[in-house]
């Protein structure tokens, strides 16, 4: 009876970890065999690791039909959402257990960049075993209330108010901003907790915060209007990083000055040091390669070349910058080898100063401990 | 302004929309009919095809759909005591009773009545809030909304039923499930043991399902028999529509307080069928609430379509989604080449009113669709349990597995459904637990943003004053109350 008991568990095991496997798994490829020639697949595959309905999950919906448009044979991609784990869960399973065959990509954003540069333990990919194909970015404004009485950025020296910011999160898209504070000496109480970042423009239209930072289309959509009125003063743009890996004014916020001019204006000398080092390298992760949509590595060459080539005719389309501009902000796409050169670079700079220096500014300043993530 | 709003009506009328909103009416009923798919599933399936439709008829199809979810979740949730989705759970507790007494077509015929009318309701305060809204919205401040949560925690005690300290309990274990992933304000995991799955603490979808539907499974499977004790399906459809003009002002009550919590963000409306549960057992005298009281149907029913409409406020003008559905809904808009936010009310009003609108006809259509299938459908409850079982369980495992896609989802299912079992058998009151559940996220949030903004100054908020000078009443008052009917009911005997 015992015997019957313990076979039943076991077949019921081995049944769950049957399950377990992805379906990929039991149908594995059969046209393997004759990948080398040529890219003629009909179904394609974007992962994305977060809810339906999220940025990036509006970005790589819109960047379905382009793309597919630009690839031989026009295939249809079509979009699966894993989410979980603050993208973190989507992207390990896109690394582990989807097919290395060319036929399945994967977008992430910043919040999936972010945790794979503080090295985080749960973090199971890496830039290395993945081929960047399109890119695109997004810019950030900092602006402060009227109750300042500053005019820009560089009268930040002269504020006699204490400054409260709102964020979400110190281990988010709110670290560059906080980095960008430290480097400017900036002293504000950051409160943490907010939901979302429209929940933190509510704070500032209250009060309840003075200083603030939104995205490119955010900040043109609510805050603009508010300048105008004179209720917001904008401060300064986060900037975004140039092949050079220097940091220029952003093409959407010409007139604003950068973290970095303002830095020279208040102290004579151009930023230098760790802190400057480190935003510059979270800045060119979370705002400056954004959005990205990758493949493996280890997918066959016949079909990472045609991946290649069909985002760089995406540079080239004008029809597809004209349908872009809402999406992607006005921003352009970076073509594919400029793409995969700002990546190397930017695994390049990943060291374990940068690193340390990070954990200590969130132990020291936001009490987290990030090796413990 | 009700000029333009006339010209948004007769864009709305334009037939090719009108169909697209049937369409978004049709989808809109099927998820809120098959339990544990709601608003959310119903929007990640239309989203794909938004992708660069003429906004009016995009709006058609997604705020039609929105509209009915909570019409057609009525139907689980009275038939079967299971909910529909995660806001038709209060219908449960007098609908139940009443499909048990075979009145299933009555409790059906008052709640999609109040349905049609709480959604009516809500347009209108869409409609009305739209010139207010901006000043409105800033002035809930974290404070503020943390004394909010507090005053939807303390319903709980209002729905604990016989023994408040078990209420208690069972609201406090629902904080301490809700407290599992990540904390609001600073990136540390709780209670995650180092699984990923739970870094984003449990869906709202899941517990709800198991800590309902779960233990029903089990009765239905171990009492044998249908629903109905009786084989006689008696009342009808008019009936219940009757019954609900009875009680108007419940009516009116529910669905201004519906629409009042869908508009307050960060509140978490998918409570707001207990609190006005809550609020009309507290309010409402000789009441049988529990045992199949028509009443207990209607005050739910009213406000969780009211809810959407005012929920749709600050997502519109401020970006601020208020709910899963409305989180998709903005993905939506940007889909479609717009984005929410003060443009709503300058040169996207059209489309605001066109919204509004929807909301109107989207529910006296879906109300209308819903009273034709109560007559077929209502013998749901004549069909043995152990027959429905195998059907239920499949679809209850896919409406806790959609929310993740995880195996985790499944797992968290079965182990929140046995707790859910093994309070019913100890008789524990479920509604706390969940009301603990959904807020203590809120809660925490507001409460740290509190202490680390003002300190303990904003204790001495004079509105923060207000609403915990409520709470004291709500609380004392109920058992004072309950002494002083004891009292006389001793009297008496």
């Amino acid at each position: 009876m015992r015997k019957m008991y313990a076979l039943t568990l076991l077949l019921i095991l081995n049944l769950f970890i049957a399950g377990c496997q992805p379906l990929s798994f039991v149908s594995s490829k059969v046209t393997s065999g004759e990948e080398e020639q040529g890219y003629n697949e009909d179904l394609l595959t974007m992962v994305v690791p977060y809810n339906s309905g999220g940025g990036t999950d509006v970005f790589a919906r819109f960047m379905t039909k382009p793309l597919s448009e630009h690839i031989e044979n026009q295939p249809s991609i079509h979009v699966e959402n894993v989410p979980g784990g603050g993208s973190i869960t989507g992207t390990n399973e896109y690394v582990n257990s989807y097919d290395k065959d060319g036929t399945n990509l994967v977008a992430t954003s910043a919040s999936t960049h972010i945790p794979y540069l503080l090295d985080q333990s749960s973090v199971q990919y890496s830039f290395d075993e993945l081929t960047p194909l399109v890119g695109a970015p997004t810019g950030g404004v900092v602006y402060g209330s009227a109750d300042l009485n500053i005019k820009d950025g560089f009268d930040l020296d002269q504020v006699k108010e204490k400054l409260f910011y709102a964020g979400m999160s110190p281990t988010g898209l709110d670290l560059t901003t906080l980095i960008s504070f430290e480097v400017l000496e900036i002293d504000s109480k950051a409160v943490l907790g907010y939901e979302g970042r429209g929940p933190a423009r509510v704070a500032f239209e209250q009060g309840e915060s003075n200083i603030d930072f939104q995205t490119t289309t955010a900040y043109k959509q609510n805050i603009e209007p508010k300048v105008e009125d004179g209720k917001a003063v904008p401060l300064y743009s986060l900037g975004q990083i140039d092949e050079n890996g220097e940091v220029v004014r952003d093409p959407q916020f010409p007139d604003l000055p950068t973290v970095k001019e303002v830095y020279k204006e208040l102290h004579g000398e151009e930023p230098k040091g760790q802190a400057w080092e480190t935003y510059k390298h979270f800045l060119n992760a979370t705002y400056t390669l954004q959005k990205v949509i990758w493949v493996h590595e280890g997918a066959p060459e016949s079909a990472k070349e045609e991946l290649k080539k069909t985002a760089n005719k995406l540079v080239k389309d004008e029809q597809f910058k004209q349908e872009s501009s809402v999406i992607l902000e006005d921003y352009e796409v970076y073509s594919q080898a400029e793409l995969e050169k700002r990546i190397d670079n930017l695994e390049k700079n990943m060291n374990e100063d940068t690193i340390n220096w990070v954990y200590e500014f969130l132990l020291k300043e936001h009490g987290v401990d990030g090796r413990k993530l | 302004m009700i000029e333009s709003a006339m010209e948004a009506l007769s864009i709305v009328l334009d037939p090719s929309r009108i169909l697209f909103m049937c369409l978004g009416v049709g989808l809109g009923i099927v998820v809120g009919l098959l339990p544990g798919l709601g608003g959310t599933v119903g929007m990640s399936l239309l989203l794909p095809f938004v992708f660069g439709m003429d906004p009016f008829i995009g709006m058609a199809l997604l705020i039609g759909m929105v509209a009915v979810v909570h019409t057609g979740d009525t139907f689980p949730s009275v038939l079967l005591g299971i909910p529909g989705s995660s806001g038709s759970q209060a219908t449960i507790m007098d609908g139940f009773p009443l499909a048990k007494k075979g009145e299933a077509s009555r409790a059906m015929g008052a709640a999609l009545f109040c349905s049609m009318i709480g959604g009516i309701i809500g347009g209108v305060a869409l409609y009305l809030a739209i010139p207010i809204a901006a000043p409105l919205i800033t002035s809930f401040n974290s404070p503020v909304l943390f004394m909010l949560t507090m005053l939807g925690l303390s319903m709980a005690g209002l729905l604990a039923g016989d023994s408040p300290a078990k209420g208690a309990l069972a609201g406090l274990m629902g904080l301490m499930i809700g407290s599992v992933g990540s904390a609001p304000a600073i990136t540390e995991y709780r209670y995650t043991f180092d699984f990923l799955y739970l870094s984003n603490g449990l869906s709202l979808p899941v517990v709800a399902l198991a800590i309902f539907a779960f233990p029903i499974l089990i009765t239905m499977l171990t009492h044998k028999g249908s629903v109905a004790e009786s084989n006689h399906l008696k009342g009808g459809v008019l009936k219940g529509v009757g019954d609900a003009l009875k009680n108007k002002f419940l009516v009116m009550r529910s669905a201004v307080l519906g629409s009042l919590i869908g508009f307050i963000p960060g509140l978490g409306g998918s409570v707001v069928d207990w609190l006005a549960y809550g609020a009309g057992k507290k309010t409402i005298r000789n009441n049988q609430f529990g045992e199949g009281d028509i009443r207990g149907v209607i005050a739910p029913e009213s406000a969780n379509n009211a809810k959407e409409g005012g929920s749709l406020i600050p997502t519109l003008l401020f970006g601020i989604p208020g709910s899963g559905t409305t989180a998709i809904l903005l993905g939506g808009l940007i889909l479609m080449g717009l984005e929410a936010g003060p443009r709503m009310l300058t040169t996207e009003l059209p489309l605001t009113l066109s919204i509004v609108w929807t909301l109107v006809i989207a529910n006296i259509i879906g109300a209308i669709l819903c009273m034709t299938l109560v007559k077929p459908i209502a013998k749901l409850s004549l069909i043995p349990g152990e027959k429905l079982v195998p059907f239920l369980t499949i679809l209850l495992l896919i409406g806790a597995y959609q929310s993740n896609f995880a195996w985790g989802d499944i797992i968290a299912f079965i182990a929140i459904g046995l707790l859910g079992y093994i309070m019913t058998i100890l008789d524990w009151p479920r509604p706390p637990l969940l009301i603990g559940f959904v807020l203590a996220i809120s809660a925490e949030r507001y409460y740290w943003i509190s202490i680390e903004r003002y300190g303990w100054e904003w204790l001495s908020n004079p509105i923060v004053i207000t609403i915990g000078v409520l709470i004291v009443i709500l609380l004392t008052g109920g058992s004072i109350m309950k002494k002083i009917s004891n009292n006389l009911q001793r009297e008496g005997v």
